[in-house]
């Protein structure tokens, strides 16, 4: 008689098999065949057998040198578009006229690939870009700036602000919406200014939606291949690019396994330490 | 800051009058259409310029603007390159994974929006997994294993590939969409006599759907601009808009035929974003997008 | 349209455990065909519990369900024919409101031209002829109100269950609304079932009602007895003001009771009483003021006197206690005064035991 609750026990795994089921496959599939690899399975020509050879060999100079490069561009990216967005989220967060009109057209970046966001802003960059020209134009500078393919991975930077802002305006602008109305009048009603308002009301509701942007953009930038290839420097390469290189160049698929494996381990510690500002933040107040 | 506060407020030392402050909006729409203009619009425009560059009249420096301008590229890339089935492939490799992604997604969104068990919250952050992990090295060990089940360089495992990432996107929305329906419209139904099949049909379904098409799109957008399984899997078999752009970017840069393809990329992108302006609520954008 | 096989609905035993929780502790309620039945109780009290038990969406821990003597404890939901007006409306949104009524009809597999036919009935009977191709969203709340009674109405349910469907619309829209329900109630002589947390909607509607506090029903009766006589110190609370005290029967004679008080000495009808403690209680609009005193004299200086437009009400402090009284809005009481009242004995209940320390 009481058969209904039992049931929908039963069915519950059947409904979440296919979603989570797909998921989990594909998902283990790819971790095991990385860890695997990195010890020396699953070779595709050759013995297969265990060994630590190739994490012997893996932290030579040019693999350090794309780890801080990955990292740079990790942390640089996210953190230089969270000090463009969090204030421009401000700001257009009060209401004007034609709002509804113009913030469509600033998310456009968030539908242009990343590849094509790669061209539109090389052209602007490029040694004999519109940039340099104004530039030279105006007398500020003598010779044109490198800023594609050079070192500082400027252009690199740029257009993964360029694609990322937008990206991250989204989810502040929702955390700020979320805030509602009376909670704000509230605290100007206990006497709260301008500043205080932004320090104890606004700061502390939308931070964490803040670093989960910064998240993202991180775990997009870090291990981002065809930006870096086609506008950063020739060395040091990404890790996505030295693994990707190492794997279909060389056929060292044992190496390139193992620099998944740091990708991989890397992407989890950095996504730990946001969380754990994350925390911080949100407890202190 | 917010400027309905000052409105509402006039005393206070702010010296804001209704007149100071109508200005004060008029100079926010200006700043932010001048930013636009200058953030999204030059970049495009540079685009769109390098497209209709002249063979016969290169465009270098130190000329601010091109000589002369003609569709020579536009149909030099439609005549004479990969460019147009490219996008047939791309369209349809989108479609199917859309499709597929929805397909595994309903049940399991389903189950995560509308009933409660253990274990519930985890799911919801394993479900993120394939956005989490670095693309390529996802690409590369899928790739590494689709070669040994003989789905490397076939439209299958690119589909598979690419209904993988779309899948946290369309279950965050989808899920977001059954949690919102009211359980009492859902006990309405009931209460008048639906059966399980009916509810799913005339209940769920139509009360979902904005959250299906948001979904979809996300998916769709997502499969059209993904690179790294694309590469990794697909080519060069099967060439898609993104990796053809690669190939123009990467080994032999060609910036007329780049701006070209590159523009051809982004047209359906834009279509979605304005044809479907209303359906990406922010509601949808933050559940695909953020909030872990 | 009259309903003329009438549903006798009788609840038995029910028990709904949340883990260690009760929510419904051992009820048991009769109900005749055709009754308007009016559960009250603050929230968290189980009576939404028992109306979502009976229209089939929990499952009781133990007990049953009768409709007319067949067991529907485990029916589901969707083949018991209840018809549920909501307290959010619950309208399909997506529906339009000929839809939303067609809805349960079509699930029942009545002909077409019969559903149009009742559409177009039960949407006269709520007066909203005309709005068939609207949306929810384009109607006001009392409307939506109205198409959920329309919609609950059409498939001729053998109970009619009612979840808090006023709280949503503004006071004088309440007051309206329910006198419309009971009306059609009464016109179509339907078993209803009707959950609110509001004594004055619950005195206007039943032909009884059954107060339930903690899971459990404190008591089953018409309005009048309850107001009147209700069996302890929360029935008599939660109907509105009371004064209360405590007591012991002193003496006893030809059905009138003298009851030694904190406050004093009352005489009150006390017919087959049987405990000697007691308590006493009146309602603040039976108290008269008096120049000097007589019998059941209540005494105090007036605390606070609060103006409320069709009386006023006086808060006055007789030997540290507070007592209520309302008097003629014309009467002029001076905070700070002294002042004098009676109680007549006839308006007096006697209540047997203890006030519960509610």
């Amino acid at each position: 008689m009481l058969s209904r609750k039992n049931n929908e026990r039963l069915l519950i795994p059947l409904l979440l098999l296919p979603g989570v089921g797909y998921i989990l496959v594909m998902i283990v599939t790819v971790l095991s065949m990385t860890v695997l690899q990195s010890f020396g399975f699953y070779n595709l020509t050759g013995e297969s057998h265990f060994t630590f050879k190739y994490w012997m060999q893996l932290f030579d100079k040019q693999f350090v040198d794309s780890f801080l490069f990955s990292a740079y561009v990790g942390l640089g990216s996210s953190i230089c578009s969270m000090i463009v967005c969090y204030p421009l989220a401000l700001f257009l967060h009060a209401k004007f006229p034609g709002k509804n009109v113009v913030l469509p057209f600033i998310r456009i970046p968030l539908f242009v690939p990343a590849l094509v966001a790669t061209f539109l802003i090389i052209n602007i960059l490029d040694y004999h870009g519109l940039v340099n020209e104004i530039l030279v134009w105006l007398g500020l500078i003598k010779e044109p700036l490198r800023m594609r393919n050079d070192q500082y991975a400027l252009g690199v930077l740029f257009i993964q602000m360029w694609k990322n802002i937008p990206f991250q305006l989204v989810i502040v602008s929702s955390a700020l919406e979320g805030i509602r109305e009376d909670i704000k009048e509230a605290a100007r009603n206990l006497g709260a200014g301008s500043f205080t308002l932004f320090t104890r009301i606004i700061f502390p509701l939308t931070i964490s939606s803040a670093l989960v942007a910064m998240i993202m953009v991180f775990i997009g930038t870090f291990g981002d291949y065809s930006v870096t290839k086609a506008a950063g420097p020739m060395y040091p390469s990404s890790m996505a690019v030295l693994m990707h290189t190492k794997a279909f160049m060389f056929q060292e698929w044992n190496y390139a396994a193992c620099v998944g494996v740091v990708m991989i381990v890397a992407v989890i510690f950095f996504v730990a330490c946001y969380t754990k500002i994350a925390s911080i933040f949100t407890k202190s107040y | 800051m917010n400027d309905i506060s000052i409105a509402r407020w006039p005393v206070g030392g702010r010296g804001g009058s209704r007149f100071s402050i109508r200005i004060n909006q008029w100079f926010k729409l200006i700043a932010v259409t001048l930013l636009f203009a200058i953030w999204v619009g030059l970049p495009l425009f540079m685009g769109v310029l390098w497209s209709l560059v002249d063979p016969d009249h290169p465009w270098s420096y130190p000329h601010l603007f091109p000589e002369k301008l003609s569709f020579y590229h536009w149909e030099h890339a439609f005549k004479y390159t990969d460019i147009v089935p490219a996008i047939g492939r791309s369209f349809f490799i989108a479609f199917c994974s859309t499709l597929l992604a929805f397909a595994l997604a309903l049940p399991t969104a389903y189950a995560l929006g509308r009933m409660s068990f253990p274990g519930k919250e985890a799911i919801k952050i394993v479900i993120l997994l394939p956005i989490m992990l670095p693309g390529m090295v996802v690409a590369l060990f899928l790739g590494r294993t689709f070669i040994m089940l003989g789905l490397s360089q076939t439209y299958i495992g690119v589909i598979l590939g690419h209904a993988l990432l779309g899948l946290p996107y369309m279950l965050r929305i989808l899920i977001i969409s059954f949690e919102s329906i009211p359980q009492e419209v859902v006990d309405a139904a009931d209460n008048l006599g639906a059966g399980i099949w009916t509810k799913l049909k005339e209940i769920y379904l139509p009360l979902i759907m904005p959250g299906f098409l948001a979904g979809s799109l996300f998916t769709f957008i997502a499969s059209i601009e993904e690179f790294n399984i694309s590469f990794v899997i697909g080519s060069p078999s099967i060439q898609t808009i993104t990796t053809i752009l690669f190939s123009y970017l990467g080994y032999n840069f060609v910036r007329t035929s780049s701006s070209v393809i590159s523009l051809i990329l982004i047209i359906p992108n834009l279509l979605i974003l304005f044809l479907f302006e209303k359906y990406f609520k922010s509601q949808y954008m933050s559940a695909a997008l953020g909030k872990v | 349209m009259k309903f003329l096989n009438v549903t006798a609905l009788r609840i038995q035993n029910l028990t709904k455990m949340y883990g260690e929780t009760i929510a419904v502790n051992d009820v048991t309620i009769d109900i005749r065909g055709g009754e308007f039945i009016t559960l009250l109780g603050p929230s968290g009290c189980g009576k939404t519990t028992i109306l979502r038990m009976i229209a089939g969406f929990i499952e009781p821990t133990a007990g049953n369900i009768f409709f007319d003597n067949q067991d529907i404890t485990y029916v589901p939901p969707n083949k018991r024919l209840t018809a549920m007006v909501f307290q959010s409306y619950a309208l399909f949104p997506h529906m339009t409101v000929a839809e939303n009524i067609r809805f349960g009809l079509r699930m029942q597999k009545i002909p077409e031209n019969e559903q149009q036919r009742r559409i177009a009935e039960v949407l006269s009977m709520v007066r909203l002829d005309g709005l068939e191709k609207r949306r929810p969203y384009e109607l006001s709340g009392g409307q939506q109100q109205r198409v959920a009674l329309a919609r609950a109405l059409a498939v001729r349910p053998k109970i009619l269950l009612f979840d808090e469907p006023l709280s949503n619309l503004d006071a004088k829209l309440r007051e309206s609304v329910r006198v419309e329900i009971r009306e059609l109630q009464r016109k179509l002589n339907i078993t209803t079932l009707y959950v609110t947390h509001d004594q004055g909607e619950a005195l206007a509607m039943s032909d009884r009602i059954f107060i339930m506090n903690k899971g459990r029903i404190e008591q089953a009766d018409t309005p009048v007895n309850i107001y009147k006589y209700p069996k302890n110190r929360f029935v008599a609370d939660f109907m509105g003001t009371a004064n209360i005290a405590a007591g012991e029967v002193v003496g006893y004679r030809g059905g009138i009771a003298t009851i030694m008080t904190e406050l004093g000495l009352f005489k009150a009808k006390a017919p087959g009483i049987m405990s000697k403690k007691v308590s006493v209680c009146w309602r603040p609009e039976d108290m008269l003021l008096v120049a000097e005193g007589g019998e059941n004299v209540v005494k105090g200086k007036i605390m606070q006197s609060v103006y409320m437009g069709n009386c006023t009400d006086v808060f006055l402090n007789v030997n540290g206690r507070t007592i209520r009284a309302h008097v003629s809005k014309d009467t002029e009481m001076k905070e700070g005064a002294a002042a004098v009242f009676t109680v007549p004995a006839e308006k007096i209940h006697v209540m047997e035991g203890e006030p519960d320390a509610v």
